[in-house]
């Protein structure tokens, strides 16, 4: 059975002595379906906000106050690796599957090859720390504390031929005040919208591609987190005082996508609508995720308490649980994990001096075709089974012609006539014994 | 010399042991002194002793947690008639204290309660409730609707068909549509007025017991509520969602369709994530798929009872004809 999950990490100091939660545990995972259960848990990790990043294998958590990053490997169950970096982290990201991206104190990035363990850092292209990162496959956006979103190339990043210092490809400085959150759209155009939210109290909608900004929008509290929905419509924040907020992107009457309306991108929009709130006071909404299909939201907030919030309702709808400490990140686990054809079964620690990278991953699946899979997955038909199909039509056609002689029709004809000559031998003998059976009748009578 | 027989005896009883006798309290000694006390003070249970008085959500919280879990009838029903009063006291658009969706499940288990005044109190607290938030918990409200429907005491089945009632008014697409609300609850609905389910032979006629005794009376009721079901979920309601077409967006159809939902939950009927559901826990949202259940499985115990209690006249005769335009009007155009 199909079941959805979440990862909730907690930054230490619990509020209260309460006895029913262990004291150690760091990092949880729940399990939402059939009922919510917590699955598994961590010890002995603290992290700061954006600071969680979990792969199909592993768990990767920055400590808070620390230069040190904690690796949990799921597939064990305990703390595989403590790696320790020259700076204290702020923020981790992942790109893919196998690149770490981490943001330090001093506004560095540090990107890290989980598989061959090569490490490379950028120059300080921030002033103050990286507190936020999203990253896609080709693209990385770091936010900092200075205000400023830098875009980097992950390609040129990585090239292994360049000598020269790394620089963002373009940054965008509109906000006024520390950034506090960053998503990325889920489209593979080059028309990609990229979401921040900082302290003053705005949420910026901007295609980081050509640097364009496409909307401003005013909010009536400082947002602290964002949810992108999974087809790019709206966009959830959490606020400082618990409340939720939903930002759309897209209007039911208009042809035009009102993001890429040139007329409306210089005036900031207010959102007038009311917040969503909770019944109890949670504290402020320090962590976001919404579910698969996008119907469920939930929260995590400073006083411990996971909120879950309906979407099509615009309301909230239970508490989910209470972790007794502030929940400062919260990762939605897909249902349907992508499977990749290698895993990292352990990381390789990164090395910081040039060399040779031995790449160490495990085979998961085997690469021979199965023609019925690639069948399937393929758009439309398969141009061999078309060719295929084809030339069955287009194949000689046996033409039945009996002076054609072949050795197994000259058999064929043989066994035919034996055959016939059998047929009227028998023929002649009912014959012959019907002739007699009247004579005896017309000769009995 | 007769007197020394009494002095005697006198002196014989101080030293004899009183005869303990059976039933009766052993007697007093000579020298008992009573030390029993009557404490004269007033108990005061927990106080909080602010100079606020507490703010009315925390007191509707301190009602609402009462009403679900106390002990004693009297205490729950006073704290349902308190949150009665304070919801119809406020104006009808504001919000509610408490979110519907922590009030529902909650106070829904009432529906289930012994005493009768506990019963009424909640039905006149439900009907305070919004419509749209009752609709989201339909499942919910009818699994506990259900249970009081198939309960043993009289008074808690009438009650609960009271609560259908209310449902019925509130969210009738979303009580037939929801998983297992069509079958399960036709299901309750056979085995609460005696009509049998199975098709068994005809010659043991099911004895007419709902029309005996006390629960005599509330079979004409069950059957107009069962006709106002069947109507819910087989006939056709007169206001179907018109589709405009929006002519001047040319390019894009059915935008609508393509925004952030705006029900509760919208996906569920893909069942991603719950175990596999049978016939019965099915979610029927076409009328045709109900059409079809209800003839394949109901249809025909339906209506040999109808033709039962039409026959008996009176009350019974014509609530079974309401029943009876309701099933015709409803499997009309059915061709099964």
């Amino acid at each position: 059975m199909l079941s959805e999950g979440l990862i909730t990490s907690i930054r230490a100091h619990p509020k209260s002595a309460n006895t029913a939660i262990a004291k150690d545990v760091g990092i949880y995972l729940h399990e939402l379906h059939p009922s919510h259960i917590i699955k598994s848990s961590f010890k002995k990790s603290s992290t700061p906000v954006n600071a969680l990043v979990a792969t199909s294998t592993h768990i990767f958590a920055a400590q808070a106050d620390k230069a040190v990053v904690h690796i949990y490997s799921r597939e064990r169950g305990n703390q595989e690796a403590l790696v320790s970096f020259p700076e204290r982290l702020h923020s981790l990201a992942l790109v893919g599957d196998g690149i770490l991206v981490l943001g330090t104190a001093e506004g560095r990035v540090i990107l890290w090859e989980i598989c061959t363990g090569r490490q490379i850092s950028t120059p300080n292209a921030h002033l103050q720390a990286v507190s936020c990162i999203a990253a896609t496959q080709s693209h990385l956006t770091t936010g900092s504390e200075d205000s400023n979103i830098h875009v980097w190339s992950v390609p040129r990043l990585f090239s292994l031929a360049s000598n020269e210092t790394q620089q963002p490809l373009r940054s965008l400085s509109n906000h006024r005040a520390a950034v506090t959150s960053l998503a990325l759209g889920h489209s593979s155009s080059t028309t990609n919208i990229c979401v921040s939210a900082s302290r003053d109290n705005t949420v910026i909608v901007w295609n980081y591609h050509s640097g364009d900004l496409l909307r401003t929008f005013l909010l009536p509290a400082t947002p602290l987190c964002l949810a992108l929905d999974p087809c790019d419509r709206a966009v959830y924040a959490g606020f400082e005082d618990g409340s939720l907020q939903l930002i759309e992107f897209l209007q039911p009457k208009s042809t035009l996508n009102p993001l890429y309306d040139a007329n409306l991108q210089t005036t900031p929009v207010q959102i007038t609508e009311t917040p969503w709130t909770a019944p109890s006071e949670p504290g402020a909404a320090l962590c976001i995720g919404l579910s698969y299909d996008g119907t469920c939201l939930f929260s995590g907030h400073a006083t411990g308490k996971i909120a879950q919030w309906d979407t099509g309702r615009r309301a909230f709808s239970l508490e989910l649980a209470d972790l007794n400490a502030p929940v400062t990140n919260l990762l939605t686990l897909s249902p349907f994990p992508k499977q990749k054809l290698t895993r990292p079964s352990t990381v390789v620690k990164p090395k910081l001096g040039e060399g040779q990278y031995v790449f160490t991953a495990q085979l998961s699946k085997s690469i021979t075709d199965n023609s019925f899979e690639a069948a399937i997955n393929h758009q439309g038909l398969p141009t061999e089974m078309l060719e295929d199909a084809i030339s069955r039509f287009y194949g000689p056609i046996a033409a039945p012609s009996y002076s054609t002689s072949s050795s197994g029709d000259e058999k064929l004809r043989q066994e035919n006539e034996e055959l016939w000559k059998v047929v009227n031998e028998q023929r002649a003998l009912q014959k012959q014994t019907f002739e007699k059976y009247t004579k005896l009748k017309s000769g009995g009578t | 010399m007769g007197s020394s027989a009494r002095k005697k005896k006198e002196k014989r009883k101080d030293f004899k042991k009183p005869k303990l006798k059976v039933g009766k309290t052993k007697a007093k000694a000579d020298n008992f002194t009573d030390t029993s006390f009557k404490a004269k003070s007033i108990v005061v249970n927990q106080q909080s002793l602010t100079t606020a008085a507490p703010s009315s959500s925390s007191q509707f919280a301190h009602y609402l947690s009462l009403a679900s879990s106390s002990k004693s009838d009297t205490q729950r029903r006073d704290a349902l008639s308190y949150l009665t009063t304070q919801l119809s006291s406020q104006p009808v658009n504001d919000p509610l204290p408490l979110p519907t969706a922590i009030l529902l499940p909650k106070l829904l288990p009432l529906i289930l309660d012994g005493s009768a005044s506990v019963r009424t109190q909640l039905l006149k607290f439900l009907r305070l409730l919004p419509p749209a938030d009752v609709g989201d918990r339909a499942e919910q409200a009818l699994l506990y609707t259900r249970a009081g429907m198939t309960h043993l005491a009289a008074e808690i089945r009438v009650d609960a068909l009271a609560v259908l009632e209310w449902l019925l008014e509130v969210a009738k697409e979303d009580i037939v549509t929801c998983p297992g609300g069509w079958v399960k609850t036709l299901k309750s609905f056979m085995s609460m007025m005696g009509w049998a389910v199975t098709s068994g032979s005809s010659k043991w006629t099911s004895a007419s017991k709902a029309s005996f005794g006390k629960a005599g009376k509330s079979f004409p009721r069950q059957m107009l509520v069962l006709s106002q079901f069947l109507k819910a979920g087989l006939v056709e309601s007169e206001a179907e969602a018109s589709v405009t077409a929006n002519a001047g967006l040319y390019p894009l159809v059915d935008v609508e369709r393509h925004m952030i939902p705006t029900r509760s939950n919208a996906f569920a009927h893909l069942n991603l994530f719950g175990s596999s559901r049978d016939e019965e826990g099915e979610m029927y949202i076409d009328r045709e798929d109900r059409q079809m259940v209800f003839q394949k499985r109901f249809q025909a115990p339906v209506e040999v009872g109808m033709e039962n209690a039409r026959k008996e006249a009176g009350e019974a005769g014509r609530a079974a004809v309401v029943l009876k335009k309701v099933l015709v009007d409803g499997m009309a155009d059915y061709n099964g």
